[in-house]
């Protein structure tokens, strides 16, 4: 069963309200290419989990389902679109889930435009406050884009940088990936009146979510198909990526040497030996344990809100992190 | 008094930059003054200017960062949309800090029609200092 099913979240009522933002905004003309982009980027579709992050979130609140949860989790999707058409120029990708990247379709400086007004109407929609104190909605944007910027800084800084740290591979994938979904699980629960320490927990809950989901996205570079990939297998070493699969591998003293050989130069079809050798390596299966002990981290937080319903949604969210093919 | 100001600006901003951007922030002194100067004429208590000072350099920095051309081939352009993507961030997240909601929100709106503009390859209707400049007095004739 889909996970918005097992979770009883109506995507198509997330996708009307991203769609609502951008055609109720008097200021974007109607038809114009910048309309274009963001309805198309919209129908492009995705997994929509940190909209449901924020609904399951307002669950262990007062007031779940409110027109205004809604709000922030279209929000939320809308920094996480904005970061992914930024990402994409920024990795010069031309695919997005193998359809041409947004940068492709109308240049780079527009679709530069295009993020940005995704994050400033963020900002102007939250910021139309009613009965919260008004910093509250407002520093959603300002939480969760900070650590994005920094998790790209940290990969950057760290591209084919073959002595990373497991640490410092920890804070790049906490910024890049989990805070997003730690703060839409928390904001949504702060939204419906939810009491602080239980916000806190689903913070703590959403982290080793997200980060069980990014180590399960550095496996699938390993695992899956160019086609289920939306990108070559691979791409991620390519990249220069060290992710948690690699840097298990580097412990291997002749694996080593040919992980460390490859540079920006290197071709495709020259690494497809080692992606091999590494997935036989026994570097999977430990970078997959440790996938699962992020999970169960986050289970056992979900066993600590057991007052709540809504528990059995954030181990049915667990259950879905754990058992993802791509 | 205004390079007094200037300083207490450009420290506090420097502080709140994450050392991992790499970004410094080197504003030109004439922009800085230009902009406290319109503070000054909407009323803004000197106390208040340089917060609202370090504000304004951050959200004009990360406009900047963001400023034609952005080409695939250029080496800069990954550094341009990181650090745009970071200030910007930041102004949220200072402005907040410094307790500017309602600057941030009556702000918002023009932010936004100047991404809008510059996604239609149209002229930014009001300069960001016109802007600041424009809420300012709001502000002041509301109190």
């Amino acid at each position: 069963m889909p996970l918005h099913k097992k979770l009883r979240i109506d995507l198509r009522r997330i996708d009307r309200e991203m769609k609502r933002i951008v055609k109720h905004d008097k200021d974007v003309p109607p038809h114009s290419e910048l309309e274009k982009s963001l309805l198309q980027t919209i129908n492009a579709g995705g997994k929509r989990l940190r909209p449901m992050l924020v609904m399951v979130g307002s669950r262990f609140g007062r007031r779940p389902n409110d027109n205004r949860i809604v709000q922030l989790a279209a929000a939320a999707e809308f920094i996480h679109t904005a970061s992914l058409i930024h990402d994409d120029l920024i990795d010069r990708s031309p695919l997005r889930r193998g359809e041409p990247s947004l940068h492709m379709l109308i240049g780079p400086a527009k679709a530069v435009y295009v993020g940005n007004y995704m994050s400033a109407r963020v900002v102007e929609l939250l910021s139309q406050v009613d009965e919260e104190p008004e910093g509250d909605r407002q520093s959603f944007t300002a939480v969760a884009t900070a650590e994005l910027c920094l998790g790209e800084y940290e990969q950057l800084e760290h591209a084919y940088n073959y002595n990373m740290s497991l640490d410092d591979y920890l804070l790049k994938s906490r910024h890049k990936t989990a805070h997003l979904m730690a703060v839409s699980l928390e904001f949504g629960a702060r939204a419906a009146g939810a009491p602080e320490p239980v916000c806190q927990s689903l913070y703590r809950f959403g982290e080793h979510l997200g980060l069980s989901f990014q180590i399960r996205d550095d496996l699938l570079d390993f695992t899956a198909s160019a086609k289920q990939l939306g990108k070559p297998a691979g791409s991620d070493l390519l990249g220069g990526q060290v992710t948690l699969p690699v840097l298990y591998a580097l412990e291997d003293a002749q694996l080593a040497a040919q992980i460390r050989s490859v540079g920006p130069h290197t071709k495709p079809e020259d690494i497809q030996p080692l992606l091999e050798q590494i997935r036989t390596s026994g570097a999977l299966k430990r970078a997959e344990a440790f996938c699962d002990a992020e999970l169960q981290r986050a289970r056992d937080i979900a066993l600590s809100l057991g007052d709540y319903a809504a528990q059995a949604d954030l181990l049915s969210l667990a259950d879905y992190f754990g058992g993802r093919t791509f | 008094m205004n390079d007094i100001m200037i300083r207490e600006a450009l420290e506090r901003l420097q502080a709140e930059i994450d050392p991992v951007t790499r970004i410094r922030l080197k504003p030109e002194k004439s922009v800085l003054v230009e902009a406290l100067t319109a503070f000054e004429r909407c009323g803004v208590e000197p106390l208040r200017r340089p917060r609202l000072l370090a504000i304004y350099t951050l959200l004009a920095s990360a406009f900047a960062r963001h400023s034609e051309p952005l080409e695939l081939d250029d080496a800069e352009l990954t550094r341009r949309i990181l650090d745009g993507d970071y200030l910007y961030s930041l102004y949220i997240q200072y402005a907040l800090k410094c307790k500017e909601e309602s600057l941030l929100r009556d702000l918002s709106p023009f932010v936004k029609k100047i991404q809008i503009a510059r996604a239609l390859d149209q002229d930014e209707q009001v300069p960001l200092l016109s802007a600041f400049e424009q809420i300012l007095l709001n502000h002041k004739e509301a109190n």
